[in-house]
């Protein structure tokens, strides 16, 4: 298959992710997430997203 | 007379794709595993009709120099099309998402009582799973000698920037990260910019889109 097609496949996951986190149904039984919550969640995706980028980092010195 | 079908069958299933993946970002009911499903069949059906359109190594072979420039030439405008759509209908689906921009739930749990930081805290988070798209295509890339070493550091290290950026100033990040994005595809050479660029315009797009 064409390289950049599998490229653009291998995205497809974390595409598919966002899209269903955009349209996530609330469920009523669940109790509403509080502001310490949501931080935690941003702190979160930060701390592994970086995580990522300097491991790459790591094994590419420039 | 060819019918578009035949000439440009990798341009028509990519919009295949991206309706598809418009459709769910706007609400249509398909599952993850549904999607998986129907986008495996759409590259194997590209596959097939890509075969189709190209030449043979020994039917090249008996292609006279001026036979095989002029079939080149003709190829070029279709081939550089081509190049940008897999990226393209990606960055169009990240957008359908981006679209939902006031996400009621997260993990089946309402939103609506969040205050101004808590709102802006999962719209970091988003923003995070969209640049994530643009760092990871680099770092795919790279290993898969798509993308050069030197692009991929680049991106990686302005994807870094951006991080710390939005751990810093987590209610004030949305200028300066913009300015980094803009930096970024500015500094990409131009044949590594084919492929990232719908990634940063989506998500740019998507910030512009999230935070007023």
């Amino acid at each position: 298959m064409n390289p950049l097609i599998t490229l653009a496949l291998q995205q497809l996951p974390a595409v598919l992710e966002a899209i269903k986190a955009a349209h996530a149904q609330v469920n009523p039984t669940l109790p509403p997430l509080t502001d310490a919550e949501a931080i935690a969640i941003a702190r979160a995706a930060l701390d592994s997203t970086e995580a990522k980028d300097d491991l790459w980092l790591a094994a590419h010195p420039s | 007379m060819k019918s578009l079908w035949t000439a440009e069958p990798t341009m028509i299933l990519a919009v295949v794709s991206a309706g598809i993946a418009l459709a769910i970002g706007f609400g249509a009911h398909i599952s993850t595993q549904q999607m998986g499903l129907i986008m495996a069949f759409v590259a194997a059906v590209l596959g097939l009709i890509n075969r189709s359109q190209v030449t043979s190594p020994a039917a090249l072979q008996n292609m006279t120099p001026q036979t095989l420039a002029t079939a080149q030439d003709a190829a070029q405008p279709v081939k550089d099309v081509v190049k940008k759509l897999p990226a393209l209908f990606l960055a169009i689906a990240l957008l359908g998402a981006s679209s939902a921009c006031s996400v009621a739930s997260v993990g089946g749990r309402s939103t609506a009582q969040l205050t101004a930081p808590g709102v802006q805290a999962l719209h970091t988070a988003e923003v995070v799973r969209v640049i994530d798209v643009i760092r990871d295509t680099a770092v795919d890339g790279e290993a898969t000698k798509v993308i050069s070493t030197p692009t991929a550091a680049v991106v990686v290290k302005a994807h870094k920037a951006i991080v710390e950026t939005m751990r810093q100033l987590p209610n004030g990040w949305k200028a300066t990260v913009l300015i980094i994005l803009a930096q970024l595809k500015s500094d990409l050479p131009a044949a590594d910019r084919v492929q990232l660029a719908p990634y940063i315009d989506a998500a740019v797009n998507t910030i512009k889109a999230v935070i007023q």
